[in-house]
Order: structure tokens, then sequence, then C-alpha cells
């Protein structure tokens, strides 16, 4: 039987459309993993000498991690959930064939573990062990605690599945995550002198492993559950019919011909909740900057990390939705193709939503007053060259995205979830580099207000030359117009 | 009819192919404007190649189509005058069907009231089911949205209707009143239609000509007048 979904699973890959794309993805996805297995590999041999080395009087360097264990696992958390792709299958075909659906469950979610995400870590725990046993400690407790830490690896791919399908499970996280980090933030107390014993009294007490392994079992128990009483059709299909009120938006009609496909594209944002997903992403990336700015010893903040937070906050909704552009639209593009519509305007009404929720984005930059006014300009400059510049280049490389968003696919079990991957982040890069690249010229010339003032000038610039730009982008899209609606067919 | 230069679709040379394989192959075909025609044939006779086609959604690998004088892969005039359904690809998911209207109608340059009084004279169609239902569009029936996407595509009074298999997953009482809907179009003969289907009585119905295809080639071209239905089903039976 396992052979027949090997089988199945082999022809839906192979036979994907979008190959070149694929293709890209999994050269960098290879690369990571290598990156991320030797990074893995010279922490395993080295890490003890090192910890040892600091002295950081916090004990074994058994110890030492038991201690910051927590924030691993919120690190690693986060890069699951952002990058791990969850399984995907089109069940509905196989419902009705004689195999019994705990069987179809079990490949689907076991298959879904052969990831690097649930691997890459036995490069550190291998060596580490073997360091740890050559220097005496004691074998059953150093094995009890290695183990231990595999199962909690194991266990976070499981919660991955379980945030998106449980609502009470993503609270929770969130609820552990928070707590985490206000008590960090606030400086209350050092947690980890509490949660270390949660990891290091598996060594001391190897019969705790048990407590680990049961954790894992209840799950993927719970995945498993999961999975086969939402196996039915009505699941599978539409969880439930939705009320629909229609809207009627006048508020919008100012925008004249374009006012109808605004009207529209709020309403895809509203109404689907894999685009409410990207909207509220979008709104997270505006409190990006708390998370990753950290004041140098100088009191200041690093240019670079200034630029970059400028552009998530200015840019989240264009990397979220403008990405996205036109394969919004993919389930209806026929329609699109033959309505009374040119594809100049049809391109610009997509321009326009971009350019009004980056406008809005930007609106981000209050919050960063108490932190750094250089910030809030530079944030300013960086959405007006997010308006003037990068939204051009959304909806050119748009024209060669040509993935299908399955806008119902929220309402699968087995359906593709993530609304952020590695996907988005790669086709981000080239609207990250220009700006940065815009910056440091400006900079080299005039300081800090040269890059600013280089930067907003060269959006203001972009916005005045929407005609050539819009009349170049429409030859594309129009170049590419058949095989898009051909990709877009493949759901 | 022998010279008759209000030809609303000209069909030159037209080849489809892919690689080896040609799926579609017309010559030469005219439909004269206000037409009603019937597009016949059994699966894979190249019926929806052939409207895709019509409606520029795929490319020819030879020759071209045009409409009105426009070559449809050359420019967008087409578009202003040609309303369309295939499918549930021509349906916007998440709106609710007056919102989907709107949005049709206001493409078509029709304002708010004609577009109420419009869904009000075609309101019997839906049959109470699809109006004030307070659902998306997602969450109709296959049926109930083919009603919507028929409907929108008479929208704004266009001078060419392209229809992919209307009668397909109608109710019976839907069907009787598209075939009315259709011949009340074809009365003012104002609006070429274009109709495919598997279903040969209907399409006899509501038909002035029908064409049938098979292999993507036009095998037969006849009038409905100079036919009776018993010799057009004969042709199908081998």
């Amino acid at each position: 039987m396992n052979k027949l979904f090997v089988f199945l699973e082999k022809k839906r890959l192979l036979r994907n459309k979008n190959q070149d794309m694929n293709t890209v993805l999994t050269v960098f996805k290879w690369l990571a993993i290598v990156y991320f297995g030797l990074m893995f590999l010279l922490l395993g041999i080295g890490g003890y000498f090192s910890i040892e080395k600091a002295g950081l009087g916090m004990g074994s360097p058994i110890q030492v991690i038991s201690r910051f264990w927590m924030y691993y696992m919120v690190a690693e958390m986060m890069m699951r959930f952002m990058l791990q792709k969850l399984p995907t299958a089109s069940i509905k075909p196989l419902l009705v064939l004689p195999i019994p659906k705990l069987k179809i469950v079990k490949f689907y979610v076991s298959s879904s573990f052969v990831s690097a995400f649930n691997f890459v870590q036995l490069l550190f725990i291998i060596p580490f062990t073997i360091v740890c046993l050559s220097k005496g400690y004691s074998i059953i407790g150093v094995l009890a605690w290695v183990v231990a830490v595999y199962l909690c690896v194991c266990t976070m791919h499981f919660v991955n599945i379980l945030i998106e399908s449980y609502k009470s499970v993503f609270i929770a996280v969130i609820v552990v995550f928070g707590s985490l980090a206000a008590i960090q933030y606030f400086n209350l107390f050092d947690s980890t002198e509490y949660t270390q014993y949660l990891l290091y009294s598996v060594y001391e007490y190897p019969v705790l492993v048990l407590a680990y392994a049961l954790i894992l079992a209840a799950s993927i128990w719970l995945t498993i559950r999961y999975y086969v009483t939402n196996m039915y059709m009505d699941d599978l299909l539409k969880t439930k019919v939705e009320v629909g009120t229609t809207q009627e938006m006048k508020w919008l009609d100012g925008f004249g011909t374009y006012a109808s496909f605004l009207k529209n594209d709020l309403r895809l944002i509203m109404r689907n909740k894999r685009a409410r997903t990207t909207v509220l992403m979008s709104i997270l990336f505006m409190f990006y900057g708390f998370l990753v700015l950290t004041p140098g010893h100088n009191g200041e903040y690093p240019m670079f990390m200034m630029i970059f937070v400028a552009f998530f906050v200015s840019g989240g909704f264009l990397m979220m939705f403008g990405q996205y552009v036109p394969s919004w639209d993919s389930s209806y593009y026929p329609l699109m193709m033959t309505q009374n519509i040119t594809y100049k305007n049809y391109l610009k009404s997509k321009w326009l939503i971009i350019a009004l929720g980056t406008a809005i984005s930007m609106l981000g930059a209050v919050l960063y007053i108490n932190k750094s006014m250089e910030l809030v300009y530079l944030i300013l400059a960086m959405g007006m060259f997010n308006i003037g510049v990068n939204g051009y280049i959304v909806l050119w490389g748009g024209a060669y995205l040509k993935s299908p968003v399955d806008l119902t696919a929220n309402k699968n079990v087995f359906g593709d979830k993530n609304a952020f991957n590695l996907r988005v982040m790669l086709i981000s890069l080239p609207k990250l580099f220009l700006p940065v690249i815009f910056y440091y010229i400006g900079a080299a010339i005039c300081g800090f207000w040269g890059g600013v003032v280089t930067l907003a000038i060269v959006g203001i610039i972009g916005m005045f030359f929407q005609a050539p730009v819009f009349k170049f982008i429409e030859k594309i899209y129009k170049k590419e117009k058949y095989s898009t609606l051909d990709a877009f067919k493949s759901k | 009819m022998l010279l008759n230069l209000s030809n609303m679709i000209v069909v030159n040379n037209l080849v489809k192919s892919y690689g080896q394989q040609t799926v579609l192959n017309i010559p030469s075909l005219e439909i004269t404007k206000g037409q009603s025609v019937g597009l016949v044939g059994n699966n894979g006779a190249g019926k929806t190649t052939f409207f895709s086609l019509l409606l520029d959604l795929i490319q020819p690998s030879q020759g071209n189509i045009s409409s009105k004088g426009n070559v449809v892969n050359e420019t967008e005039e087409w578009k202003k005058y040609t309303g369309s359904f295939f499918d549930d690809s021509f349906l916007i998911g998440y709106l609710t069907p007056e919102e989907y209207f709107y949005f049709v109608g206001e493409l078509r340059g029709m304002n708010r009231a004609d577009i109420e009084s419009y869904l009000n004279e075609y309101g019997n169609f839906f049959n109470g089911e699809v109006l004030k239902q307070r659902k998306y569009l997602r969450d109709f029936s296959k049926g109930n949205q083919k009603k919507v996407g028929i409907i929108a595509a008479f929208m704004g009074n266009p001078e060419l209707v392209v229809l992919d298999e209307p009668f397909a997953n109608l109710d019976p009482t839907t069907q009787l009143r598209l075939k009315e809907l259709v011949k009340q179009k074809m009365q003012s003969r104002e609006t070429t239609i274009i109709i495919s289907s598997h279903d040969l009585q209907h399409t006899y119905e509501v038909s002035d000509r029908i064409i049938a295809l098979d292999k993507g080639e036009v095998q037969k071209d006849v009038m409905t007048t100079d036919i009776t239905f018993e010799a057009l089903e004969a042709f199908f039976q081998i």
C-alpha cells in the first residue's frame, strides 16, 4: 500500500508545473541545508569546549545548553513556522478507493517527517554526545539527555502542523512565546534559571526521558486524529458556508475606473483566509524593528539593520501581497482576460493597491518615533522607494511567477497553508538589494541625509515614469499571457 | 446571403496544434452578425479549443480569428462587445452574486440603476436561488454558479456572446428558460450567439445554424431551416 502512496507522491512532484522555479528553490534549499548542517556540526564538535572556555559559571556544558534550550526552541519554532512546508496532498480521489483512512493519514504524516528540519539537528547532537561521553559524564545520563533533546525536536515538527490546525495550539504557543519574551524584555527575572531544570533533570534522572516520549506521542496522536476526523469531503472542500453580505464600498468610487478593482481586492483580502493571513503578516512586519534592533555599544543602532528594518516596515504589504499579483486572481484569470478591461488598466489597478498598502505601511514609522528619528525618516524614504520603484518590480516579477494561489486552500486540511515560505523570501531579495544600493550611493556622497534623500528622490522619479514603465510591463504580460493562463489552470 | 459584409466572426486558416498533434484546423468560417450558432461535437472535437482561440485565451499555431474586423490576438477591442462564460474560472468565488454582477456590469459600462433593472428582468431565471442568498459564489452549487455566469455574459447588451456547454449541469426548468432567453435574443437580431453543446436537441432548438466539429475539423455546416432534427441526429450515429 505504501508503495502506491510513494508512487503517487513521486508523480505529483515530478509532474508539477512551474519546474524552473522549483529548481531554483531546490538549489537554495540545499544551500541552506548544507550551511545549517555545517553550523550544527561545528557546534557539535566545538560547542562543548567553547562553553567550557567561556566560563559562564552556570555549571557543565550540559547544564548551559539545558538553560538556553528554551531560546533555541523558540528560534527553531519560528524558522519552522516560516519556512517548513506542511504535508499537502490531493486526497479527494483516494477517499472513494478501498484504503483505510488511517493508512492514508499515517503515510502523509510520516512522509512529512522526512524533512531536513528534523534531521539536521543530529549533526549537532551526535558529535556533542561523543564529546560528553569522552569527558566522563554519566553514560546513561548523557544518552537520556540527548534523546530528550531530539524528542523535543521531533515534537516541534508536529506542533508546527498542529499550530495550523488547531487554534488553541496556536494561541498556546503564542502565549508561551509572548510571556517568555515579556519576561526577557522587561528583565523581570531570569526565566532560564527555572526552565533549565526541564531538560537538565533528564540528565540526573534518566527515567524522565519517558515524559518527553509521552509528549511526542501525544502530539503525533493529536496530529493523526486531526487529519482522520477531518477527512470528509465537506471538510476537504469547504468547512462551512460563510454568511456573505454584499458590500458596496461606495467610499472607493473616487478612484474612477479602478474603483471596482480596488473593491474586489479589498474583498479578496477580507474574505479569503490566505489573503488575510498575508496582510496580517505585513502588519506584523511593522513591528519588525522591535525584534531585531538592538543598540550597539555607543547607544546607536547599526545603519545596516536600520535599512533592513525600514524595508520590512514599509514593504511588508508589498512583499506579502504584492508579490502574488497576479496570482491572487489565478482562479478567475480567464474572466479577467475576457472582460472589458485593457491589460494596462488591470495592471494599473494592481499597482494602485500595492501603492496604497505601502502608503499605509509607512504609517508604521510612527511606532519608532521614540526609538530613533533617523529610522522614521528612513522608513518614509524607503516607502517612497517601494512605491516608485519596487511596486513596478513586483508587477514585473509577477508576470513570471505564475504559481496559482488556491484561495480555498486554507479550507482543505491537506492544502498548502503556508503564506510565508522560502519562495516569498527568495523573490523578495532583489527588491531588498536595490534600495540598499541606492542608500549607500547617496550616503557615500552626503552621509545619512544623502542616502535618505536619494531613496526618496528615486522613488518620486519612479512615480513620474508610470506611462513608459507600464508600457514595458504590459508588453511582458501580453507575451506571458498564454503560459500564465495555462499555469493557472493547474491547481 | 451571398454578399454579406456584416460578418461578425471570420476565421482565417486557423490551425492549433500541440507538438505533432493538430487539434483544430478550420481553413475558413464566417459567422454573420445576429446569427445564433450551435457548435456540436463529441468530446475532443475541438469546441472548447475554438472558443479559447476566439477569446484569445490560447494562441493559434497558424492563422487567426477576427471579430468585427479586429484580429483577436492583436488588439483588445473585441473585449468591449463580447460576453462569455465557460466555467467557474469565469466567476470570482469570494463575491456574492450581486457583487459579481455589479463588477461585470460596471466593466460593461452599466450604472447601478441599469444593473438593478437588468437583474430584475432576469430574476425569474434564477428561480429565487441566487439573489439575496447571503452566500459567496464559491458556496453555490455548480448549476447555480452557471446561471450567474450565463446571465452575466449577457450584461450590457454585448454584440457577441460565447457560451461553452451552457446546458450541462442546469436543471430542466433552467434549461427551458435559457432556451427562451436565447430565442428572445435571436429575435432582436442584434446579438451573435455561439453556443457549444453535446446536446443536439437543445442546440437544434436555439440555433439558426449548426456547425459540427469532429477531430478538429468542420464536418457539417447547415442552417437549421434546411435540415430536420432526425437528419442531424443521424449524422452522429456511427
